[in-house]
């Protein structure tokens, strides 16, 4: 069982994030946090990802030819994930540019409020 | 990097034509004209023009089990990135390039009414758009199609939100529930790259041949189908979609509408059966058995909640839930028939519900109204919009000569041969409601005692412009033209793709 | 409404937890991930690219066309705030 988490705990620690940052969207009545709620869960899924091109004994993936015989961490998840990141900030943005959009016309952030103010 | 067929088209330019052109239309308008509206839709009339001369090149050289093949940079496929377009990422590519262009032509004069002064940044806008949606449909690699899937997603998001007030709300939720869905896209090719190493569909096809089945690939397979499926809106992952389609603007309404869920769909089907299914397919019966429940549910619920709406556009949107869970139907039941009902399906209902929103559009831009209610003379004020309705609606409900009755029959004559009768009746019994809330428009247009052709339209002069009458009526030809030519289509280009070949006839053992 | 979010994202986590034990173990030298793609761009990037910073070469070369998907997006987050917030007018919602 040890030996089950010891290798796998990044699984376990990401998830855990995931289902934090899906708790936050469906359960929060607020947008704001709605928003921190998916935040938190592409975060988490962008560590699952890199968490995958740890090597033990591994080092930068930059070939330095004076070191034959090196090991290198994964590249390609890190790759990845650079423009996942990006991804993420771009909705990030455009998420806020909506909400700012909202409460200029309606005043409130919070759902049940919108809801009312909306018909 | 050998391009499949020499010849005419250099394999290089389809792919270019079809992502780079509209991505640099949209590159050449934010640099050059904002501000100036008619420069802005030259070149976005332009480009589309490029884009759809691509698609058919595309069509030309893919039928009949034709295959593009290209390698972005040279480097080929696992450690680079590659477009394959079949028969099907074709027919897709065609769809795509035709309604923008449709659309694109249509749009200026409603534009002027709903978004004045912002018509240049829509346009740059909906033809990022059509690059995402044409990069969806062609590339080879799952992680490509992640970024494509949210260029496309922002361009939607704000589409939808430019319409003001209520529709920033609607996006808010779109934007919520459609990022949810690519994070989970994003953590089902997490899974499978963590299983297998590669990233390309047709590479990780092969490498899953040396997979045993476990619970992590089926939380790939699961995770990659809740992704794919809120962004089809799949019930019950459908709660974006009438107000996200019923607050947009009527332009960005059609385009939405017709494309984006349908190109999610093509993902869906290339990640279950290209990916999957060559080497686990007794893996994908349960979840294809989920998904034809989750598929039924939308019909059933999509064509209930149509029938008690007042407001066209909201009715619609319902009605694009039932026809997306047709498609889910189809999807899930898996077998030759039904995979060919469902894409002939994703055509159908695109071309139908783009014209149809383009029609209610004219109606807005007209009349000043689009509730049900104003549809009342419609057959005299706006004859040509209202022959259109017809046969769109027709196409809808699935009567002949449309497209869509050739999309049903497939579909049906795969409920059977699966031997499902119970789902077969599913699929009569929304044709019948669906009859009969669009029957109930006709009678509205045709036959109503009550008569709005009299009253002062909102613009003189004759029913509706020609550059948005002439998109509408093209729509409406090219049902009738598909359902028509439809055993071209299907065999030619669906059927004989490598895709649906492989899959088997009658019930899945 | 909140007991079925609450139930939706208890099944999540049970799928997660279930589906953790049967990825490959991280932090071995033999997982599938390092055996597929991996020892050719270890073995070709300088040759390939003239750089010796994988990352680099990956994402300005091999995969350089995800690195235009990703520009790409920047871009129209930055088109779109500018059509959500460009202009100040108070009849606009």
């Amino acid at each position: 069982m040890s030996d089950l988490f010891a290798s796998r705990f990044e699984y376990w620690m990401t998830t855990a994030l995931i289902v934090i940052g899906f708790y936050g969207i469906v359960a929060k009545r607020n947008l704001v946090k709605q928003l921190i709620g998916l935040n938190i869960m592409q975060t988490a899924i962008i560590l699952l990802f890199i968490s995958m091109s740890v090597q033990p004994g591994g080092t930068v993936p930059i070939i330095d030819a004076s070191r034959s015989g090196a090991i290198y961490m994964s590249p390609l998840p890190h790759v990845l994930m650079l423009t996942a990141i990006v991804v993420m900030v771009a909705t990030a943005g455009v998420a806020f540019a909506l909400l700012i959009r909202i409460h200029r016309r309606f005043g409130t952030l919070e759902e049940d409020e919108l809801l009312e103010r909306s018909r | 990097m050998q391009p499949h067929r020499e010849g005419f088209v250099d394999a290089a330019l389809i792919p270019v034509g079809l992502v780079v052109v509209p991505l640099t239309g949209a590159l050449l308008i934010a640099a050059t004209s904002i501000g100036a509206t008619r420069r802005a839709h030259a070149l976005t009339v332009i480009t589309s023009g490029i884009n759809l001369a691509a698609a058919l090149g595309a069509l030309i050289a893919c039928s009949d089990g034709g295959v593009i093949e290209y390698a972005y940079g040279g480097w080929r496929p696992p450690f680079g990135i590659a477009v394959r377009i079949d028969g099907i990422g074709a027919l897709i590519a065609a769809l795509i390039a035709g309604v923008a262009l449709a659309v694109f032509i249509y749009s200026p004069q409603i534009l002027r009414v709903e978004l004045p002064r912002d018509e240049p940044s829509f346009f740059a806008m909906s033809l990022l758009l059509v690059a995402a949606l044409q990069g969806m449909a062609v590339t080879a690699d799952l992680f490509n199609l992640y970024v494509f899937l949210e260029i496309g997603s922002l361009a939607a998001y704000t589409l939808v939100a430019v319409g003001g007030g209520v529709a920033t709300l609607a996006s808010f939720r779109y934007l919520l529930i459609g990022t949810v869905g690519a994070s989970f896209y994003l953590l089902g090719v997490a899974y499978l790259f963590a299983l297998t190493g590669s990233l390309n569909g047709a590479d990780i096809a092969q490498a899953l041949m040396e997979v045993a089945p476990s619970a992590a690939l089926v939380a790939a397979v699961v995770f990659l189908a809740i992704g794919l499926g809120l962004k089809m809106a799949i019930f019950p992952m459908h709660g974006w979609l009438p107000d996200a389609y019923t607050y947009a603007p009527s332009a960005a309404s059609a385009l939405i509408a017709g494309l984006m869920t349908k190109v999610s769909a093509l993902a869906l089907l290339r990640v279950l059966y290209g990916v999957i299914q060559p080497a686990h397919r007794s893996l994908l019966l349960p979840i294809g058995d989920v998904i034809v429940i989750l598929g039924c549910a939308g019909i059933v619920v999509g064509s209930l909640m149509a029938v008690a709406q007042r407001d066209l556009k909201r009715l619609l949107a319902y009605s694009s839930i039932a026809h997306l869970g047709f498609i889910a139907l189809g999807l899930g039941i898996g077998n030759r028939d039904a995979v060919t009902g469902a894409v002939f399906n994703m055509v159908a209902h695109g071309v139908a519900k783009a014209t149809l929103f383009l029609i209610v559009g004219g109606m807005t831009y007209r009349l000043g109204s689009r509730s049900v209610k104003s549809l009342a003379g419609l057959g005299r004020s706006m004859p040509l919009s209202a022959a259109a309705l017809v046969i769109a609606a027709f196409s809808m409900i699935g009567l002949p000569p449309t497209a869509g009755f050739t999309a049903k029959w497939y579909l049906i004559m795969g409920c059977l041969e699966a031997d499902r009768p119970d789902l077969f009746a599913v699929v009569v019994a929304s044709t019948l409601l669906s009859a009969w809330y669009f029957l109930r428009l006709f009678e509205a247009a045709f036959f109503s005692a009550e008569d709005h052709s009299a009253d002062e339209p909102l613009r003189a002069g004759w029913e509706l412009p020609v550059s948005m009458l002439a998109p509408i009526a093209a729509g409406a030809a090219a049902l009738i033209a598909l359902g028509l030519a439809n055993q071209t289509v299907i065999v030619r280009l669906i059927e004989s793709s490598a895709l649906v070949a492989g899959l088997a006839r009658g019930a899945t053992p | 409404m909140k007991a079925l979010g609450a139930l939706c994202v208890a099944a999540l986590g049970m799928l997660f937890l279930v589906a953790s034990q049967s990825l490959p173990p991280l932090r071995t030298a033999d997982a599938p991930i390092r055996r597929r793609v991996e020892p050719y761009y270890v073995a070709n990037a300088v040759t390939d690219t003239a750089t010796p910073n994988i990352v680099s070469a990956i994402l300005a070369d091999y995969r350089g066309f995800d690195t235009f998907g990703e520009t790409t997006v920047v871009f129209t987050a930055g088109l779109a705030c500018y059509l959500l917030l460009g202009r100040r007018e108070s009849e606009r919602g």
